[in-house]
Order: C-alpha cells, then sequence, then structure tokens
C-alpha cells in the first residue's frame, strides 16, 4: 500500500472530526458561528481577547460547558466505535455492536445503581459509575456469550438472541431501579437515552483513566483480531494465544463501552455503523479499523448531537434517539446485505 | 525428522486416532490415504496441537511439541488448510505475512528481514503479481496457493497439507503437487540459494497423485495406521481393495508409474 493510501483514512475521519467539533461548540441555547468559535479559540490560545467576543461571555461558555461536553462525546464516540469493530472481529460477525450484545445495557444497570448511591460530587466519585458501569458490562458480556455458547463456538444467532435476551432484562431491572428512586425521573431518563445530564469537566475526568487504557488496548489489539478472522484453529496453527486474546479483546472493549455509557448513556448502533462504513472504503485490516473508527465515531456522534441539539431548539432531543432512528434502518441494510452476498 | 509415537487421541469419549506410530526422516513427502473418516485430518489436528494427545508423543527434530507453547509449534510446524472461506478483508500479501505471525510481538510489524521473506515467498509460489489483489477476487487453486505461501512463510521445517487437491481442477491438482515434491527436493539451484528441504505431511484422497509426488504413503484405517511404504509397496490392489470395499487394479502407466483404477466393467452385465 503505499503511502499516502495508509495516511488516507485518517487525514479524511479526523477532518470530519474537526468540522464536527466547530459545529458542536457552535450549537446550542446560544448560538456561535464557526468563524467566532475558531476566532475564540486561537485568540484564547495567543492569550488574547477575540474582537468578536469583547466580554468574554462566548470564551466562557465554551470552555466550561460546550468544549468538556464535545470532548466526553469525542470520547464516546471513538469507544463506542471502536469497541464496536473489536466485538465484531471477536465473534468473526458483522452485526456485534454493544448495544446489539447488551452490553451497554449492562452496563447501563451498573452506572444506574451506583447513581442511586450519593457520591460525593468529586472527580473520585465520578470515577466510581463508569467502575460499577465495567461491572455490569462484563457481567453481561460473559452472560451473554455463556448463554450463546454451543460447545468451544459462539454462533451468531445465538450471540444476537442472548444479547437480546441479556438488554432486556438489564433494561427493565434499570427501569425498576429508576421508578424507585427518588430522583428525578426524566433526568434519569434523559441519561438512559443518551442526553448528557452532567455538565463542565467532571464527567471528563471521571471517565478519562478508563478510556486511556480501554483505547490505547483497543489500538494494539489490531494484529491478533487480523489473525482471528481466519478462525481459531488457523489463529492456533498461526501461534496466536486465542484464549488470551479473546479475554482481553473482551476486557478492554467492554471498559471502554462501560466508560462511555457511564456518562452519555446507552448510544445505540454507533458500533455497528462506523466500522461498516470504514470497512467498505478502506477495508478490514484491524490494525486500520479500530483507530478509523475511533475517529469517526466521534465525529459521527457530534454530528448527531448537533442534530439532536438543533432540531426542535432550543429542546434538546437526546442524542440516542437520533443514533437510533439512523443506526436503525442501516442495521437492517447491513443485515439484508450480509444475507445476499459474502460480505464483512 | 517427524517422529510420531504411540498416539492416541480423539473427541471426548470418541477416539479417532489409536496407537499410531511413524518416523519419517527430512525431506521426506509423506502422503496420509483412508476412507472418510479414517483419521487423517483428525491427525494434522492433533499434530499442530488443536487437539490434546491422550496417550504418546509427536517430536519434530527431536523436540517434544506438546511441551510447546502455540507460538513455538508455529515456528516448527505450518498447516496448510483447506482453502474454503476466506475472510475477504485482506490483500494476498497481507495473508502471506500473516505467516510472519509466530516471530512478530502483538503490534504485528513486520521487520525487513520478515519482508524479505514475504517477497521471496510471493516469487516462489508466483504469487507476486496479484499481491495487491483481495483474495476474493482468486481462484480455488490460486486460493490453495496463497495458504501454502502463509504456510511457507511460517519457515517451518514441517509442512501439514489437510486435502490440497479436493475442490481443485486437474491443473492445479498436479500444480500444486509438484510444489510441495520440491518444497522436500529443492533444485541444486535452490539450495545453492539457501533452501532447505522441508518435510511435508499431506492427507489426499487422489490415490493416481501418490506414485509420483510423494516418497511414502501411510494408509490409514479407522485410526490406525494398517501400511507404510513407498507408494509401489503401499498400492496394492488386494490391500486397496480391501480397503475401500471396492474391487480396484493397480497399472503402470507409459512412465512407469502406478495407477489405481477401478476393476469393474459396467457394460458387463
Amino acid at each position: 500500500m503505499s503511502k499516502k493510501h495508509i495516511l488516507q483514512p485518517y487525514v479524511i475521519t479526523s477532518m470530519i472530526l474537526l468540522i464536527a467539533g466547530v459545529l458542536s461548540i457552535g450549537v446550542g441555547s446560544v448560538f456561535i458561528s464557526p468563524r467566532t468559535v475558531i476566532d475564540v479559540i486561537f485568540s484564547a490560545m495567543r492569550g488574547e481577547v477575540s474582537t468578536l467576543d469583547p466580554n468574554g461571555v462566548y470564551l466562557q461558555i465554551i470552555t466550561d460547558l460546550r468544549i468538556p461536553h464535545a470532548v466526553l462525546l469525542i470520547l464516546a464516540g471513538a469507544a463506542l466505535a471502536a469497541s464496536g469493530s473489536a466485538y465484531q472481529g471477536l465473534f468473526r460477525n458483522p452485526l456485534a455492536d454493544p448495544y446489539l450484545i447488551g452490553v451497554s445495557s449492562g452496563a447501563g444497570l451498573g452506572a444506574v445503581a451506583a447513581m442511586m448511591v450519593r457520591w460525593p460530587y468529586t472527580t473520585m466519585g465520578l470515577m466510581i459509575i463508569p467502575a460499577a458501569a465495567f461491572a455490569g458490562g462484563i457481567l453481561t458480556v460473559l452472560i451473554v456469550a455463556q448463554l450463546a455458547r454451543v460447545g468451544k463456538t459462539v454462533p451468531t444467532t445465538n450471540l444476537i438472541l442472548a444479547g437480546v435476551a441479556a438488554s432486556a432484562f438489564a433494561s427493565a431491572l434499570t427501569s425498576a431501579l429508576m421508578i424507585n428512586s427518588t430522583g428525578e425521573l426524566r433526568r434519569a431518563l434523559v441519561w438512559m437515552m443518551g442526553g448528557s445530564t452532567q455538565t463542565g469537566w467532571g464527567p471528563v475526568f471521571g471517565i478519562l483513566p478508563y478510556m486511556v487504557v480501554g483505547l490505547s488496548g483497543l489500538v494494539i489489539i489490531g494484529h491478533p483480531l487480523n489473525v482471528l478472522q481466519f478462525g481459531d484453529e488457523q489463529a492456533q496453527q498461526l501461534g496466536i494465544r486465542v484464549q488470551r486474546v479473546r479475554w482481553y479483546t473482551i476486557a478492554l472493549a467492554t471498559l471502554s463501552t462501560a466508560a462511555a455509557v457511564a456518562y452519555t448513556g446507552i448510544i445505540g448502533f454507533l458500533g455497528l455503523v462506523v466500522p461498516h462504513i470504514v470497512r467498505l472504503i478502506w477495508g478490514g485490516d484491524y490494525r486500520r479499523l479500530i483507530p478509523v473508527s475511533m475517529l469517526g465515531g466521534a465525529g459521527l456522534l457530534l454530528f448527531m448531537d448537533v442534530i439532536a441539539r438543533s432540531v426542535i431548539a432550543p429542546q434538546e432531543v437526546p442524542v440516542g434517539i437520533v443514533t437510533a432512528l439512523l443506526g436503525g434502518p442501516f442495521f437492517l441494510w447491513v443485515l439484508k446485505r450480509s444475507k445476499s452476498q459474502n460480505y464483512w | 525428522m517427524l517422529e510420531v509415537k504411540e498416539i492416541t487421541a480423539g473427541y471426548g469419549e470418541k477416539l479417532v486416532l489409536k496407537d499410531l506410530s511413524f518416523n519419517i526422516p527430512e525431506g521426506t513427502v509423506l502422503a496420509l490415504i483412508g476412507p472418510n473418516g479414517s483419521g487423517k485430518t483428525t491427525f494434522i489436528r492433533a499434530a499442530s496441537g488443536i487437539i490434546p494427545l491422550l496417550k504418546g508423543c509427536i517430536r519434530v527434530d527431536g523436540q517434544d511439541l506438546h511441551r510447546m507453547n502455540s507460538q513455538k509449534i508455529a515456528r516448527m510446524i505450518a498447516v496448510v488448510p483447506q482453502a474454503r472461506s476466506i475472510p475477504p478483508a485482506f490483500t494476498v500479501e497481507e495473508v502471506v505475512a500473516l505467516g510472519r505471525t509466530p516471530y512478530l510481538n502483538w503490534l504485528g510489524k513486520l521487520s525487513d528481514r520478515d519482508q524479505a521473506i514475504v517477497d521471496q515467498v510471493l516469487e516462489q509460489t508466483d504469487l507476486a503479481a496479484m499481491r495487491d489483489r483481495n483474495v476474493v477476487e482468486l481462484s480455488g487453486g490460486e486460493q490453495q496457493r496463497l495458504f501454502l505461501a502463509r504456510a511457507l512463510a511460517q519457515e517451518s521445517p514441517l509442512l501439514l497439507l489437510d486435502e490440497p487437491t479436493t475442490h481443485l481442477d486437474l491443473q492445479y491438482q498436479v500444480n500444486l503437487m509438484q510444489r510441495v515434491y520440491r518444497l522436500a527436493h529443492p533444485s541444486k539451484m535452490e539450495q545453492a540459494a539457501g533452501m532447505k528441504a522441508r518435510t511435508v505431511v499431506v492427507t489426499i484422497h487422489d490415490l493416481n497423485l501418490l506414485s509420483r509426488y510423494t516418497d511414502l504413503v501411510g494408509l490409514l484405517v479407522d485410526g490406525r495406521l494398517v501400511e507404510m511404504g513407498t507408494p509401489d509397496e503401499v498400492l496394492r490392489p488386494d490391500l486397496l481393495s480391501r480397503t475401500y470395499h471396492l474391487a480396484l487394479d493397480v497399472i503402470k502407466d507409459a512412465s512407469g508409474y502406478s495407477l489405481v483404477t477401478p476393476a469393474d466393467d459396467p457394460t458387463a452385465l
């Protein structure tokens, strides 16, 4: 592959992410034009006051609210898309997605259970919720894998069915917890549908350690996942320690998903849509697929969020509703496609 | 080179290989033949560490396989699987490069030496011209050659081929077996270029390719080695007829190679 070709996917997805970032920072109850956003940020970086924002009002909105919100979504989008590709590689199934195999709901249950306990609103307190989400996610994926397992293999249909069942079960428990809580039901509901209810930098710092471990781990797992595409037997004959790779993949993908779910709620289909588009355009080498999906997932989630916050402005639609409206039909299209041809 | 000592293996309660023993020297092509279900593929799976041995041991160059981890085994033994389904995400070169996996770390980054080996294998298997093609565009024969190339990139002294000629037309069958023979018997020029003779075990159904392209033939029946020797020693009408439950003749072709043919005249009735 030529050098230009190697960089192309990263350059294109980074540009999409950048544009989405500027738009996302601009959109909200106070609209800030992209030109102003760029000018304010660059002026602040030079230590000057932007002529477009003499009072520093925009600067404050941008740094205290909009940027942390965007960073949270960037991390969540990257995590969901990357763990989607990793689960697809692990289960050798293009329909695996953290949402479809129940991991998101399991992580959501863990997160809600933790939210019931009123942890202090400090970074340490905020870090408990992703940890609880991880526990819920891992538990779910283990139960799902166990339910779906036939002998040593995990057939696709079983996996998806077990995922749907586990997801329904975890969602029911989550709803029960929320209804019985004395807190504000609407807030929890908004959270569950992927609307962020926490603002500021707190949630970002709360999930950052998990994201660093999960995302960097997923980036380096690409090569063994490539070999795994030829089946467990051939992978072992090529010297891969198959069981170990499986465990690492499950742990890293679930950790990333849990960190995403903890403060952005349950956002479906991103892990399905993004890796698919990346695969169609640039092929399925996991060493490229996973990092490019991260960039693409971050960009796409920001765009979805811009739509969510502007369609019925000043009201906001939870972003999970927008991704589901887009992702549902996409899922059906992929299902049809994977039936009609040998497409991966 | 390859020592198989009283191995017994199977799946759960069901024993497929029973007390199998044989030795073959370096630079040999051994064909394992036998009816379906006689244990040919199970032998390949046991020898490559996929299923555990219940009894006995397998040694390659004096080293006991079942004391090694999968990475070490993959440096000693390369398996050419039946080309049934290839994940369509890769190019020819990328698949061959996966043969270097036992020498790489998790990142899978090829060194200059790894790349040189990949290039050399691509030349050797006549795949260099299609190195950037997606694997799904290859014909069945080319896919089988691709898997052979991936196995060669493993640089293992022992190669195991699982029914490589099944599903191939005659041209590709012969082409593949010629290559296999050359791997065990490299030309003077290839030897001068540093190519070592490999030892090959191939499972096969077509008995007519044996006497040309293999040095030894082992006949497996119901998990036991019934006969082992040169093709002419094993290809006996009485033995084969008994094994395959079918009247068979063995005739010599113009070059003196043995051919197996049904001793049946459908017009006789």
